[in-house]
């Protein structure tokens, strides 16, 4: 490179002599390597097929710096090396880009975090269990669905698509059941709070009425009592029902995601699958049937 | 409010006195819990006379003086297990059944594994069934047989009644769900919204952990909480820890469910109702309740919540006898047959039913009662056991 094209290029002449000295470094390194140094060197060494490894090796190291100092010999010519520092100028864009997108739903997730803050304080229906709260988790499901799930199902390519595919679902399908059964347990809490709050209204009844007992126990069971009426209030709410309905449901596609990512490793190893497995089991239970059936036939007179 | 009003002073000694409680209890319990227990379930020497795939049956010698002529098979649910009707001595319906003369046989249906998972109702009842109850006609050289069924087991056993009307002399319903379409249990408004196809598809069998962690869920406060508060404040009595530990193992002995049967259990009777409605399909055949011509006796609990009396008490409009008994018992699911007082009530009742439509025969002194069972070649698809009685002992 010419040092007319360097002061072109402006920030070229740093940039260069470090992937320079970078390179010098690397191949000082694998000259280090007994039998790497040079062709020359290892023409004995090829001729020895016990060592095939180490050839292999030799190779591994160095196609990357092959490849690295023909980039850098490209990078040399002043035009190039411009092109690639505007196409570096564009990056921060992309990743500005892809920031943003996550801080969006972020700041969304924090704002229905922040509405909760707000509700805390108000005091709840006792024995309601409608409309609860449930923005929270609708909320992550809109993020994970509009920013994340999208990226898990993108289609995959090459000769590990179905392995990747499989790989993502088995992460979507988590995901889907780990939120799901957040909400279950949210809604599994919710009559332990009321029947707190109930329980408080409750002593400054008593209180005002001059009733309160001494004894411990007679909170204890008022306050089981209450959480019992809660609980059952809760478990024929249409929110629970939707709610355990869809933990169930996830649940299921996640195990069959799961089992689907299972086979692959599997079929490496001599293990049959559960697939193999119901396969062969729905075979003997067929076979079995018949055999009772025509064995009743033939000892029937 | 006022403040001084509350007499936290008191409260708080009460309090102070119970922790000091609790301590010596503590000090008392660890002897307890870490000396000899005798919390054996079942223990009711039987013996294995027939066996099929996973399914047994087990035979009980009566202990009683007279004897009714016609043995009772007992049918139990696909969960957990019918170690619940042996729970201890003097909390057994087994026992309570024997010493009133009753010849017993008792299904066991074993630890379904994943080779089940396509075992259908169809195969519960057209076959297990079917076969033990041919195989106990046989080696008591009868026609029918008395037929008594526990919550899903009676379920089945009025399947089978109904396709099978010339094998069953007596029908005998102890809890058992017939009308799905209810919402005063949970489990009948739950069940309704799972998709049991992504389950099962998934799951192949379905887990007993899984069901068991649903039963707790019915009730958390109880179930959960209250339970072993209980058992901590009287973990210093050895006779309540026995029973304590006695009956936590049984109910977490929950074996998982054949999926066909679980699915079809699910889809066919808690989601499309079709059992009480005649509708129900087994092997291609239909099940028509006014075929179910017996005498039935059905017994429910008023306090059932997982079956509760809205979907037992239907039955007995739909059936095709007359002679047909409601009886409904002050207690719960399982406190009909572990209660102290419906020991008192479960078993007299059930036998009376049975003596009056039954022979008594009496137990001829140091001899064979005509009654005895004859060792016969089972000409069914299992095998019969020839084996000395033991006491049950389960292994999963």
């Amino acid at each position: 490179m010419k040092p007319d094209d360097q002061e072109k290029a402006g920030e070229g002449p740093t940039m260069l002599d470090w992937m320079k000295s970078a390179m010098e470094l690397w191949r000082a390194a694998a000259g280090m390597w007994p039998g790497m140094s040079s062709p020359d060197q290892d023409s004995e060494f090829r001729a020895q097929p016990r060592d095939d490894f180490k050839t292999r090796s030799r190779e591994a190291w160095q196609q990357p710096l092959r490849i690295f100092e023909m980039l850098l010999s490209s990078l040399s010519d002043a035009e190039t090396f411009g092109s690639f520092i505007k196409g570096t100028g564009a990056f921060p864009d992309i990743m500005m880009r892809m920031f943003r997108s996550g801080c969006d739903g972020y700041s969304q997730l924090y704002q229905q975090w922040l509405r909760r803050l707000g509700k805390a304080g108000e005091p709840g229906e006792p024995y309601r269990f409608e409309n609860l709260d449930e923005d929270l988790f609708r909320g992550w499901m809109d993020i994970y669905q509009k920013d994340i799930q999208p990226l898990l199902n993108a289609p995959q390519l090459g000769l590990n698509r179905f392995y990747q595919e499989r790989l993502l679902q088995t992460l979507d399908k988590y995901n889907l059941h780990q939120a799901a059964l957040a909400d279950l347990m949210r809604l599994l809490l919710l009559p332990m709070e009321k029947s707190l709050r109930v329980m408080e209204r409750e002593i400054e009844r008593l209180s005002a009425e001059g009733k309160l007992s001494e004894n411990f126990r007679d909170y204890y069971q008022m306050w089981v009592k209450v959480l019992e009426g809660h609980y059952m209030t809760l478990f024929k709410s249409p929110e629970y029902l939707e709610s355990l309905a869809r933990t169930l449901a996830t649940l299921g596609d996640y195990k069959m995601a799961q089992h689907n990512m299972l086979v692959d490793a599997l079929q490496l190893l001599p293990i049959p699958t559960n697939k193999d497995m119901d396969e062969l089991y729905k075979e003997i239970y067929l076979l079995k049937k018949q055999v009772k059936r025509l064995s009743s036939k033939v000892e029937t007179p | 409010m006022s403040p001084s009003r509350i007499p936290v002073d008191l409260i708080m000694s009460k309090l102070a006195e119970g922790v000091e409680r609790s301590q010596d209890r503590l000090l008392k319990s660890r002897d307890v819990l870490t000396g000899p227990l005798d919390t054996d379930i079942a223990t009711t020497p039987y013996e294995v006379v027939y066996e099929e795939d996973r399914v047994k049956l087990k035979h009980y010698q009566p202990t009683g003086s007279v004897r009714l002529k016609t043995p009772l098979l007992m049918v139990y649910a696909l969960i957990n297990r019918e170690t619940m009707l042996d729970l201890q001595p003097g909390r057994s319906v087994v026992q309570n059944l024997l010493k009133e003369g009753v010849d017993l046989y008792m299904v066991d249906w074993g630890y379904p594994t994943r080779k089940d998972r396509y075992v259908t109702i169809d195969d519960h009842v057209n076959g297990y069934m079917e076969n033990m109850v041919d195989f106990i006609r046989k080696r008591h050289s009868l026609e029918k047989i008395n037929l008594m069924g526990i919550c899903m087991g009676g379920s089945f056993c009025v399947m089978y009644s109904a396709l099978h009307p010339g094998k069953v002399k007596n029908l005998i319903t102890t809890v058992t769900p017939t009308n799905f379409d209810t919402d005063k249990g949970l489990l009948h408004i739950w069940m309704k919204q799972i998709d049991v196809d992504r389950l099962v598809d998934a799951y192949g069998n379905l887990p007993g952990d899984f069901l068991n962690m649903g039963f707790l869920l019915l009730n958390p406060a109880r179930l959960m909480i209250d339970k072993y508060l209980g058992f901590f404040e009287n973990m210093d009595d050895r006779a309540f820890v026995e029973n304590f530990v006695r009956m936590e193992k049984w109910i977490f002995d929950s074996p998982d469910i054949p999926g066909e049967t679980f699915r079809q259990f699910i889809k066919d009777c808690y989601q499309g109702n079709l059992l009480i409605r005649s509708k129900l399909e087994l092997g291609g055949r239909r099940v028509d309740l006014q075929q179910v011509s017996m005498p039935v006796l059905n017994i429910y609990g008023r306090y059932d919540h997982l079956v509760p009396p809205e979907a037992c008490e239907l039955l007995t409009s739909r059936v095709g006898t007359r002679d047909v008994q409601d009886i409904c018992l002050e207690t719960g699911h399982i406190g009909i047959y572990v209660s102290s007082k419906c020991q008192k009530e479960l078993t007299p009742r059930i036998v009376q039913w049975l003596k009056d439509r039954d022979e008594i025969q009496a137990e001829e002194p140091g001899g064979e009662s005509p009654a005895r069972p004859r060792t016969r070649r089972a000409r069914t698809p299992g095998r019969e056991i020839k084996s000395a009685p033991s006491a049950g002992k389960k292994s999963k």
